[in-house]
């Protein structure tokens, strides 16, 4: 038997293993002496360039390449469709973002260590491996390797108790949550005939419908995934692991866990189903999540947990579309689900830059240190600005397309209770949205909180995220289809 | 002679040279090492932790660090035996992919080496 790797196969892991070899360059190169220890103030602009270097190559192969139609490589382990493409692309944007702004702000803590870079890339290696993955096995075995790097990515600051304490939550629950995500699989396994790929689930599924087991299956990894992306009644351990984290590592894992997850989460739900009972579920849990998750974020006054609960509740808006595939209008909402990852990416990720910009020595993550910062830094608060309107989905911004995309598809699909709480709701976070842009602009600064330094990654990140966040508003046409042909191609096979 | 019992014929021998070996390993050392008999010598884990005592001792976190590097190098063992019943089968393909899996782990290796896992003190 000799061993065969087709150039398709090499195709569809390129972009991983770009990312992987990227992660042990950068262990590797900072590997320095003993001497290392007082080493973290040092911005490591080579770190940052390495980086930035490996994240675009990954980002190149993942655009170029692929668009085969073989469903089938590695044995059916992983596909190469654009869909999986377009996620992993969001992911190693979100990357690209991570790095650039990692240097400046690790060293504004004096903390700036290789490991931090090569956990970034390998977590992003093993998410594009996630959104490729066609098999339950490869799937856990993703999932698996991009949460132990962000459970470290979140105790990152050893020197920090809530950091380690978030991060110990965090470890617990995930570990948690991969039992029933393990257990699901068992029970798909066992009713799919004995067969891990998503494609024996799919063409099994008319035929164990009905059985309790297949039902039982499904929902447990439907558990398993809510867990990693925070949907009620599951969400107990973000606002707590946003918080003690480093504000940068926890832009990434808002933005980044949760595209791999949902593209998996899309990927599992169109091949195996679930029907009238498990879309039912799944609304409820929008329903509560979107609410609960606005809720609690009115009376926050730390701003990363302010963040942290608008990140459940963008995961309520997300599952939307996840209930009209299920019940009948089929699964081609998916693509707005794509289009709002997309501008949730950006958002979030330029609302965390900003704190991070303000960071010097350790997080000002309190909404009163944003006070006066306007008058000091335009351009930083406009990007916060622009951030804060686009999670509220107000006009000219990438969330509010997102959200109409979600919104209207809702109301097609027959769901209009679904797209009304998910506008009530969405007003009610303007509520709290506008806080921070109110203590930056009308609010006078106290003492010397905005003597910041002027890292240039950050600046060049905050820049990109802002552009993008006004392009995807403005212009958001090719994006739109874009999403469109990729969610084609995972349901034409 | 046919080929069972010439396999049992070097089953044997086999069988004869471990005990000659190991007895005459047990008798050379009897014969020219040298003896300090002290109480912990005497007892049966000379440097292990003592058998009757409390569960709940603390002891240094670097015996984990110790058992994670042996898992390790542990599972390193694991997949390269099964991997020399087959390397010619596999082929050119399989030779690079145990070369990159042994580069990753050498990697790791490294590391280890230069952050100072592998010094006690």
């Amino acid at each position: 038997m000799e061993l065969l790797i087709s150039p398709t196969e090499i195709e569809a892991i390129l972009p991983a293993g770009i990312l992987f070899l990227t992660g042990l360059v950068l262990l590797l190169v900072d590997l320095g002496g003993k001497e290392r220890a007082d080493s973290g103030m040092n911005p490591k602009n080579h770190l940052v360039f390495i980086g930035c270097a490996g994240s675009v190559l990954a980002l190149m192969a993942l655009v170029t390449g692929g668009g085969s139609v073989v469903t089938s490589l590695y044995a059916g382990a992983m596909s190469d469709d654009a869909f999986g493409r377009f996620a992993g692309a969001l992911v190693t944007l979100a990357l690209l973002l991570t790095t650039l702004g990692a240097g400046g702000y690790l060293s504004s803590i004096g903390q700036n260590r290789g490991e931090f870079y090569s956990l970034l890339f390998f977590g992003a290696g093993a998410m594009v491996l996630l959104c490729q993955a066609t098999n339950l096995v490869s799937i856990f075995v993703a999932i698996e390797t991009l949460s132990l790097s962000v459970f470290v990515l979140a105790g990152y600051t050893t020197d920090r108790r809530p950091s380690s304490e978030g991060a110990f939550k965090y470890f617990v629950l995930g570990a948690f949550s991969s039992g029933f995500l393990l257990l699901g699989m068992a029970f798909l396994y066992g009713v799919s005939g004995g067969s891990l790929a998503l494609s024996d689930i799919a063409a099994n599924g008319p035929q164990v419908a009905d059985d309790i087991l297949f039902a039982v299956g499904v929902l447990l990894m439907v558990i398993g995934f809510a867990f990693k992306v925070g949907a009620v009644p599951f969400h107990s351990w973000i606002p707590d692991v946003y918080q003690g984290a480093p504000v940068i590592a926890v832009g990434w894992m808002a933005v980044a866990v949760k595209v791999a997850s949902f593209a998996a989460l899309l990927r599992l739900l169109v091949a195996a189903g679930g029907g009238e009972t498990l879309s039912r579920l799944i609304a409820a849990i929008a329903v509560v999540t979107m609410l609960l998750g606005n809720l609690a974020a009115l009376n926050q006054t730390n701003i990363k947990r302010m963040l942290a609960y608008s990140g459940i509740a963008h995961t309520g808006y997300l599952l939307i579309p996840l209930v009209l595939g299920l019940t009948g209008t089929g699964f081609e909402s998916g693509s707005s689900m794509l289009f709002y990852l997309a501008a949730y990416s950006v958002t979030t990720f330029a609302a965390f830059a900003v704190i991070a910009t303000l960071s010097r020595g350790q997080d000002r993550e309190s909404i009163d240190d944003l006070n006066g910062l306007a008058s000091k830094h335009p351009m930083i608060a406009v990007v916060m600005t622009l951030a804060m309107l686009s999670l509220a989905g107000i006009p000219l911004t990438a969330g509010f397309v997102g959200k109409l995309m979600i919104f209207r598809d809702a109301v097609e699909g027959g769901y209009i209770y679904l797209a009304l709480i998910g506008i009530i709701s969405s007003v009610i976070s303007v509520y709290y949205y506008l806080r921070p842009v109110v203590a930056m602009y009308f609010r006078e600064a106290t003492g010397d909180q905005h003597e910041v330094e002027h890292p240039w990654g950050l600046h060049l990140a905050l820049a990109l995220a802002g552009g993008a966040i006004l392009l995807l508003g403005i212009d958001p046409q090719a994006l739109v289809e874009f999403s469109v042909e990729s969610m084609r191609s995972l349901l034409g096979g | 002679m046919t080929s069972v019992s010439y396999d049992l014929f070097a089953l044997a021998i086999f069988a004869g040279l471990t005990v000659i070996v190991g007895a005459g390993l047990l008798a050379l050392s009897e014969l020219v090492g040298p003896r300090r008999r002290d109480p912990e010598k005497n007892t049966t884990y000379e440097c292990g932790v003592p058998l009757f005592d409390s569960a709940r001792e603390p002891f240094t976190v670097k015996f984990y660090l110790v058992a994670i590097l042996f898992i390790l190098f542990d599972i390193e063992t694991v997949f390269l035996l099964p991997y020399a019943v087959v390397y010619k089968q596999l082929g050119v393909i399989g030779l690079v992919e145990m070369g990159i899996f042994l580069l990753v782990l050498a990697a790791g290796l490294l590391y280890c080496w230069r952050r100072g896992a592998l010094e006690w003190d």
